[in-house]
């Protein structure tokens, strides 16, 4: 059968030349106006097995809840007050982006927050709020609070470690506070829009997403494009970020970025997509001038990577039919095609050049070529393709269509040079026969001499082979997998700067665990476990706005209590000439606040509340920074403080304070879902299934694999439904090395058995895997020894280096049994020439990936070329070595239906 | 033949063991046995916490503490690190009158009657995880039965807290069957099957006629929090002044 398929190229290339020119153009063209639309998926996440729950999860959520998690807008600036304002501006105009965007959760709704804010919280709670602003004159402010703080939290870690987020959001407002209290003591006036602005942020606090220091802002976008289409979210960024420059060009002191899954896939994108291009034309004109030295001609090479850019463009067209989308592991697909298709036309060039130079016609010349040496051709990239087709058994995305990519194009490459480069060979040696020219072939004798020596001395060698083996075996151990994804990354990328930026200004990540349940009840029921949790930096869901019905009448009755101590505390601050007492008063109260506070924080520090302590030690001072309430308590006592200014702020202040409180007690009764903000009902609850959202960020950074694994566990210990990106970090590291090696069995068994089918020897077929075993083993070994760990991507390079290895053995094993027994020198020397030109063009096209800025590419780029050296090695060193202790078994059993005329011809060596 | 004499060795065996478990200690028994062990006059010790924080991080401690009557009084104070170095618990009546000192603000604080319930400083030990007092005197004990826990032979007793006893809903500990020491106790909130932390203690040695774990690990189930207590010295030879474990005498 495949002397038939093979007789028929070897028809055309004589019989229908026309034909096959006029086939190949139409074809190229149509494959190339496909290729055309084909488009890059770089996100990670795009490479699990849709199929697991937790992805399920994933992108139900991600297609019912306007979550912004997958794109967030990031505004820095050396000024809160810049701050918000940009984050207003922004959300404004992101927000009128109604095309692609559904809305932004930057804010919370002041107004919402005014009305209903106080009855929210617990009772307990509200009855702490109640007495510390029962009189908002400075001293009894100061002092309520001093007594909360005391009664509260005085040697209680446990309420630090449950009231974090209350805490640091109190922390962050006295800050500002007591920097205008400093301002005023020092006789600077304090504006009338910060003491509001003060006021709103202690009483219902600071309605804007900000870090700890305030200066950096987050505006999470819930864009309009399903999870699973990178082209609409391509639209979707392409249409925010004009508008993101237009704003950060407008206004001045202030930096805007993006990151988040969206923005951090088109910086990779935008980072690689040149890359790719450069690389690969690299690649080509690296491989043309190896070959143009290799065959002393500028046509041949040529003639060899035409085929294989053609059937590049086939494949890329018939991508576009299938899997439509490339992702972050087949992106790189055309080197690869680069690296394997080059060593078929190789095989095909020389054999062809060399029966022509032993004086062959065109006709017999191309008859051995495509029906001998293209037998082996076939059998090696059928069985590279099956073994790439193998690794479709994974469940990850990534794996299996880097399986069928790599698979399929083999097979097209494959069919694309069977059908043209026999023309052009024909076409080109009737040319050059007209001119009376005539190609000379070169045999690399030295291969031939490597591979007999190894041989004659096979007990030496043997012996070191195995140290060589064992001394790999023993790396093995080294060898580390990468889970950090952005270690992957390229480097400079501002999306990633500004993840680790977030992680350290808020104390918290942003990739977001969550799940969905059945009511409010349930929801809180989940958030107070949640909560209790070390890793847990908050959970966001709807219970934090909907009270329990046995709340409503104590909250009430506390917010009645509220008012009327409003209303009865409305006297004005008395720092003025003579009143000692107060300010003293004011001094000791300082004080104590700051006491209070170091006692806090130590506690905070030992019990790992790292935001609390990172909020306090800017009040307090730390090791790296100067306290502004110190410095407030050493200016006081200096006794030159501007007393009228203080007063001055102090009416101000308790003014503004007392105002914005009495309006937050006006209301009362329940709170329900329906008086939510509309943004915020549908963030917490889809219509349609009327389920409940709840959001989990974690403390730490998950891209390192310790906390991520501490996260997954522990919240895992609390429902096992909880899903989110977090969980899918795990997944797509854990299920490609599990894939990696399901992969690696099932390659290695469609090999074996194709082997065996080939070859029709057991012997044969196992030292035909000789390249490929040691090939493989002494990649993995050299990974160790320079420290390039796998990773998720160069994970694809086992598969690959397989692919290569088996195509080195089967063609060293068919042209031995050619030339007979005694014949390996002869067989290295001829098929040696291809073979090496062949791992050298690789290794070009491989290598060139090491250039890539993207680590984790790049890191394939680097094993791949270790791999095809060390499988060119083996296959020269190794495979004679062991093939020399069966030879007979091997030689002794032809390959099954050889074509006629060959089997006589063992020793003619076809020269 | 064989099978009567095989049946005859069997009923033996059978009756021997219910002699030999009539034998056994009851649960007040081993009490007062873990008691009679835990007991001492005075006890000075260095040690090292480790504090597994959220994401994996540790915090290493450095403590000296003093003690009387099996820790009726004890005084702890922080050497390490330098932002906790000098803060100062004490704690007296078997931990219910517990004080605090911060060098930094040099305050002294009184902590409220039910902060015997709390952490102590952070840590997954409470106050009166802490607090001295005898076994038999805190809980009213069941035997479960006899399991081997890492490698010893241990009692399984089932504790029920006494009303002056801890705020737990009841523990289960495993105590060595030669040496009265515990191994390992799971601590339960009223009404839970599943324990909500436990306690390993390790390395138990003999320090001055004293069996001392010298590491004791409490994990938390709820938070997923370690705190490990490393014992590097305990000295229970040299005599304490009484004026140690005033509270008025911290700050000095």
């Amino acid at each position: 059968m495949f002397d038939r398929f093979l007789k028929f190229f070897l028809y055309l290339a004589l019989q229908q030349k026309r034909v096959v020119i006029a086939v190949t153009i139409t074809i190229t063209c149509i494959a190339g106006y496909l290729a055309s639309m084909i488009g890059v998926d770089m996100k990670w996440i795009s490479l699990l097995p849709q199929s697991e729950p937790v992805v399920q999860e994933w992108v139900d959520v991600l297609e019912n809840y306007p979550m912004g998690s997958n794109y967030l807008i990031v505004i820095e600036s050396e000024s809160p007050v810049l701050t918000e304002a940009a984050v207003e501006t922004v959300t404004e105009r992101i927000e009128a982006l109604t095309d692609v965007v559904i809305t932004t959760y930057g804010k919370l709704d002041e107004t919402f927050l005014i009305q209903h804010g106080l009855r929210t919280i617990k009772p307990k709670d509200l009855k702490r709020s109640v007495d510390v602003f029962s009189d908002v004159r400075l001293v009894p402010y100061l002092t309520h609070l001093n007594d909360d703080f005391e009664r509260e939290f005085s040697g209680d870690a446990d309420k630090v470690q449950d009231q974090e987020r209350e805490l640091v959001a109190i922390l962050a407002a006295l800050e500002d506070f007591i920097v205008m209290l400093d301002d005023s003591a020092k006789g600077i006036e304090v504006s009338k829009p910060l003491i509001l602005r003060s006021a709103r942020d202690l009483s219902s606090g600071n309605p804007y997403l900000l870090s700890l220091d305030k200066k950096m802002g987050v505006i999470p976008v819930a864009v309009k494009a399903s999870s699973t289409d990178w082209g609409k979210q391509i639209h979707v960024d392409a249409r925010i970020r004009p508008v993101l420059q237009e704003i950060e060009s407008s206004i001045p002191g202030i930096r805007i970025g993006t990151t988040g899954m969206i923005p951090t896939a088109r910086d990779e994108l935008e980072s690689m997509g040149p890359y790719t291009f450069g690389l690969t034309l690299l690649a080509l004109v690296l491989v043309f001038v190896l070959l143009v030295w290799n065959y002393r001609s500028l046509i041949i090479p040529l003639l060899g990577i035409g085929p294989i850019l053609i059937g590049i463009v086939w494949s890329m067209g018939f991508y576009r039919l299938t899997i439509i989308d490339l992702n972050i592991l087949t992106a790189m697909i055309m080197l690869v095609l680069i690296g394997l298709g080059i060593g078929f036309s190789i095989h095909i060039i020389t054999r062809f050049y060399e029966e022509r130079s032993s004086g062959r016609s065109l006709e017999e010349a191309l008859e051995k070529t495509v029906v001998v040496t293209g037998r082996g051709v076939l059998a090696s990239a059928l069985t590279t393709a099956l073994a790439f087709f193998a690794l479709m058994v994974g469940d990850t995305r990534g794996i299996a269509e880097f399986g069928f990519c790599a698979g399929s194009g083999v097979v097209i490459s494959l069919l694309a040079i069977f059908f043209i480069l026999p023309t052009l060979l024909a076409l080109r040696d009737n040319r050059l026969s007209r001119m009376g020219k005539k190609v000379e072939s070169r045999d690399f004798i030295i291969l031939g001499n490597i591979a007999s020596g190894v041989t004659k001395s096979r007990i030496v060698y043997l012996f070191i082979g195995l140290v060589l083996i064992l001394t790999a075996a023993l790396q093995l151990r080294e060898l580390r997998y990468e889970y950090n994804l952005l270690e992957l990354e390229p480097t400079g990328l501002d999306s990633v700067r500004l993840h680790k930026e977030i992680i350290k200004r808020f104390k918290m990540s942003a990739e977001l665990a969550f799940m969905t349940v059945d009511s409010v009840e349930e929801s809180r029921d989940i958030a107070r476990r949640l909560k209790k949790k070390k890793v847990v930096g908050d959970v966001d869901s709807i219970d934090r706005w909907i009270p329990e019905d046995g709340w409503i009448e104590q909250n009430d009755q506390l917010v009645r209590n509220l008012r009327g101590s409003l209303e009865k505390n409305n006297g004005l601050n008395s720092f003025g000439v003579g009143r000692v007492d107060t300010r003293q008063a004011l001094a000791e109260q300082l004080e104590r606040l700051m006491f209070n506070l170091i006692e806090i924080e130590e506690l905070s520090f030992i019990g790992g509340q790292d935001r609390v302590v990172a909020a306090i030690e800017r009040v307090t001072g730390g090791e790296e920074q100067e306290g502004k309430l110190t410095g407030l308590i050493a200016f006081l006592e200096g006794g030159s403080a501007d007393w009228k200014q203080i007063n001055s702020f102090a009416d101000h202040f308790s003014e503004s304070l007392r105002d914005r409180l009495l309006r937050m007690v006006e209301h009362e009764g329940p709170v329900t879902e329906e008086m939510l903000p509309e943004k915020l009902q549908a963030l917490y609850r889809n219509p349609e299934s009327g389920r409940y959202l709840v959001q989990i960020y974690p403390k730490k950074d998950l891209y390192e694999y310790d906390p991520l694994v501490r996260f997954v566990e522990s919240i895992d210990s609390v429902s096992t439904r909880i899903a989110g990106t977090p969980k899918l970090m795990l997944l797509v590291n854990e299920a490609m090395v599990r894939d990696g090696k399901k992969a690696l069995i099932a390659a290695a068994l469609v090999i074996i058995l194709l082997l065996l089918l080939d070859l029709r020897s057991p012997t044969a077929a196992f030292t035909a895997m000789v390249p490929l075993v040691f090939g493989t083993l002494w990649m993995v070994a050299m990974m160790a020894v320079l420290g390039i760990k796998l990773n998720f991507v160069n994970i694809v390079a086992v598969p690959v280096i397989i692919g290569i290895g088996v195509d080195n053995g089967i063609h060293i094993i068919h042209r031995w049994r050619q030339e007979g027994v005694g014949g390996i020198k002869k067989a290295t020397a001829k098929v040696g020439h291809a073979i090496l030109m062949t791992a050298l063009t690789t290794m070009i096209g491989f290598g060139s990936i090491g250039f890539y800025t993207h680590r984790g590419m790049a890191s394939l780029g680097y094993v791949l070329f270790i791999g095809v050296g060390f499988c060119f090695i083996s296959t020269i060193l190794v495979l004679p070595l062991v093939g020399s202790f069966v030879e007979k078994r091997i030689v002794g059993q032809p390959a099954r239906r050889f074509p006629e005329g060959e089997k006589t011809n063992h020793t003619a060596s076809s020269l | 033949m064989k099978l009567r004499i095989l049946l005859v060795i069997l009923i033996n065996l059978f009756f021997l063991s219910k002699l030999l478990v009539a034998q056994e200690m009851t649960a007040l028994e081993i009490l007062k046995k873990v008691d009679e062990v835990e007991k001492y006059d005075h006890a000075i010790m260095e040690m090292e916490q480790v504090i597994t924080t959220s994401g994996g991080d540790k915090r290493l401690l450095k403590i000296k503490s003093w003690s009387v009557n099996t820790g009726d009084k004890q005084l702890a104070v922080y050497t390490y690190p330098k932002r906790v170095k000098g803060v100062k618990i004490l704690m007296l009546n078997d931990g219910d009158d517990i004080w605090s000192y911060s060098p930094r603000t040099r305050r002294i604080r009184h902590l409220a009657s039910h902060a015997k319930k709390q952490k102590v400083m952070g840590s997954d030990f409470t106050y009166e995880d802490m607090g001295g007092g005898k076994m038999s005197e805190k809980y009213t004990g069941k035997l479960k039965g006899e399991e081997t826990f890492e490698d010893v032979s241990c009692y399984v007793l089932e504790m029920i807290p006494t009303p002056k006893g801890p705020s737990y809903g009841r523990i289960v500990g495993w105590i060595g069957k030669h040496d009265f020491v515990a191994r390992k106790i799971d601590y339960y909130n009223k009404g839970d099957k599943k324990p909500f932390k436990t306690l390993f203690l390790r390395d138990v040695q003999n320090r001055d006629g004293h069996l001392v774990p010298m590491e004791m690990v409490m994990k938390n189930h709820e938070d997923d929090g370690t705190t490990e207590n490393l014992t590097l010295n305990i000295d229970f030879k040299t005599p304490i002044q009484a004026s140690r474990f005033k509270s008025n005498r911290l700050n000095r």
